[in-house]
């Protein structure tokens, strides 16, 4: 008789590990490759993204999810495949901040931020959900949830995510109070540094942000095709987010671990 | 004779009215002391509090202080609109500091209440039925208030918040009241639960003659210990009756 999740260790049963190959210390040459992000799938949980705008490019590809009050069998929700707008702007911000840093990733668009705003916390949840079930290699949230109630549902799917290899990057809330997923500590979380130097960025040993990147007046991609000089949380977590998408371009087998090992080792604190 | 539903309406009624009765202060005055208050503390020449309208996606002010001041109670905007809607929306606090370079900034809105702020802090006010309104202070002091604005505004926010949870709470005293009675008796007897329910859909506002009766029961509060006791005993000999009645049908 044998415990529960021996068979996983079974011989012919156990996939590779891919250890990280480095001679000496870990550089951005090696981590990042030519720091194009090319084949790796970052999905925008945010309010939609504008396609076609000259910060952002194309969008590979687009969900928007709302609640559905006649859906009442199932989880309440719809799920529109396709083409969508950007209600605020917020995602299209983020979606320029990844292209400046990783510009061939393919970016998704998942759009939870709607003009509804009851239920939110649970079109925010089947959003994350849905990138991690749509093969994202990263997911970029510059958003988070209050609510307490959504602490088990949001722990869960970020354990979902880190065991089939998604790194979810988080943004710390603007405030001081806990937020989830963004205090896991299986995420990648981030706030602002009052830097403006794109590919700086620092990691904090003590957390819960981890990293620290621009996020305190720098120029972002706005909807109707212009740009805006903003504050937030929100607009560091995609510099993070970039750079897990170029990591992922020259390692496409990293596990979000080794991702963290990474970009622990080429933040500018890092003593060398 | 009553029927007991007539009783557990009255009730019912009787319920909101005394949590209206009972509410120590007005919310609307809250909302506004806190203004007030913020308005000082940022040295800003104006603050307003918004507050989520479910029904229409609006944003209705509730209180406001300085410039705008009163003519800006009332006024209703669509919750897509504005740094206000943004801020609802997306759930963060944000720091404006040049609001015509914004693209988010509703003009239109700012002109209607007769102040054209160069500057707008504005944060999310939270209650358990997630972001429920936003306070904004316009043309703040940086001076005053340097780094630790949004934390500030935030902890004034929370004061809002908490003013409107405990005015909803009191609103529906008579409905939870029942809806309580309704659980905890369900097991026992389902006839009763029934009827606490379905008196509990149907409490309806304050009404005149009972909020007379609530303010009698305030006064008894706040009479003593001795009278408040003998006041419960009467109501609960008046529970014990209704349970009878509701056996009897």
């Amino acid at each position: 008789m044998r415990p529960a999740w021996a068979a996983a260790f079974d011989r012919g049963r156990l996939g590779d590990a891919h250890p990280l190959r480095t001679e000496g210390a870990i550089t951005r040459e090696w981590a990042f490759g030519d720091g194009l992000g090319a084949g790796v799938k970052v999905g925008i949980v945010d309010s939609g993204i504008e396609d076609g705008h000259p910060m952002v490019g194309k969008v590979a590809g687009a969900v928007a999810i709302e609640l559905d009050p006649d859906d009442v069998d199932g989880d309440g929700l719809k799920f529109v495949e396709g083409p969508h707008e950007d209600l605020y702007g917020h995602g299209t911000a983020c979606a320029g901040i990844i292209r400046t840093i990783a510009p061939e990733a393919e970016l998704y668009s998942v759009r939870v931020l709607g003009a509804e705003l009851t239920g939110r916390a649970s079109v925010f949840a089947a959003g994350l959900r849905w990138a991690i079930e749509h093969d994202m290699d990263v997911v970029n949230l510059s958003l988070s949830t209050s609510r307490g109630e959504w602490y088990g549902t949001f722990h869960e799917l970020v354990d979902l995510a880190y065991f089939r290899r998604c790194v979810v990057v988080s943004a710390m809330n603007n405030l001081r109070m806990p937020t989830f997923p963004s205090e896991f500590a299986s995420v990648v979380s981030v706030a602002a540094h009052s830097g403006t130097n794109a590919e700086r960025f620092e990691y904090n040993p003590d957390g819960p942000a981890e990293f620290g990147a621009p996020g305190i007046d720098v120029e972002v991609a706005w909807s109707g095709g212009g740009t805006l000089e903003v504050t937030g949380n929100s607009f560091a977590a995609p510099h993070i987010a970039g750079m897990v998408a170029r990591i992922m371009g020259q390692h496409p087998d990293a596990t979000p671990f080794q991702v963290k090992t990474i970009l622990h080792a080429l933040a500018d604190n890092a003593r060398r | 004779m009553t029927k007991p539903r007539d009783v557990l309406k009255s009730l019912g009624r009787l319920g909101s009215d005394l949590g209206t009765a009972l509410s120590p202060i007005d919310h609307a005055d809250v909302l506004e002391a806190i203004c007030e208050a913020a308005q000082v503390a940022f040295g800003a020449r104006a603050c307003s509090i918004a507050v989520f309208d479910p029904e229409t996606a609006e944003l209705v002010f509730e209180a406001a202080t300085g410039t705008a001041g009163a003519s800006v109670v009332g006024m209703r905007l669509s919750v897509k609109r504005g740094i206000a809607g943004y801020v609802v929306a997306s759930g963060q606090a944000i720091a404006v500091h040049d609001v015509e370079r914004d693209p988010r900034f509703d003009r239109e809105t700012a002109e209607a209440t007769g102040y054209l702020p160069k500057s707008i802090l504005a944060v999310p006010i939270e209650t358990t039925d997630e972001v429920s309104g936003v306070m904004e202070v316009l043309d703040w002091s940086d001076e005053r208030v340097g780094e630790e604005g949004l934390e500030l505004a935030a902890k004034f926010a929370r004061q809002a918040g908490l003013a409107l949870q405990q005015a909803e709470l009191f609103s529906n005293m008579g409905r939870m009241v029942l809806l309580a009675a309704g659980q905890a008796s369900k097991s026992e007897d389902p006839d009763i639960a029934r009827s606490l329910r379905l008196a509990a859909d149907r409490v309806d506002g304050p009404t005149a003659e009972l909020a007379d009766i609530a303010a009698c029961f305030r006064e008894i509060a706040e009479l003593g210990s001795v009278e408040r006791r003998a006041a419960l005993a009467i109501l609960e000999e008046f529970a014990a009756y209704a349970r009878r009645q509701a056996r009897r049908r």
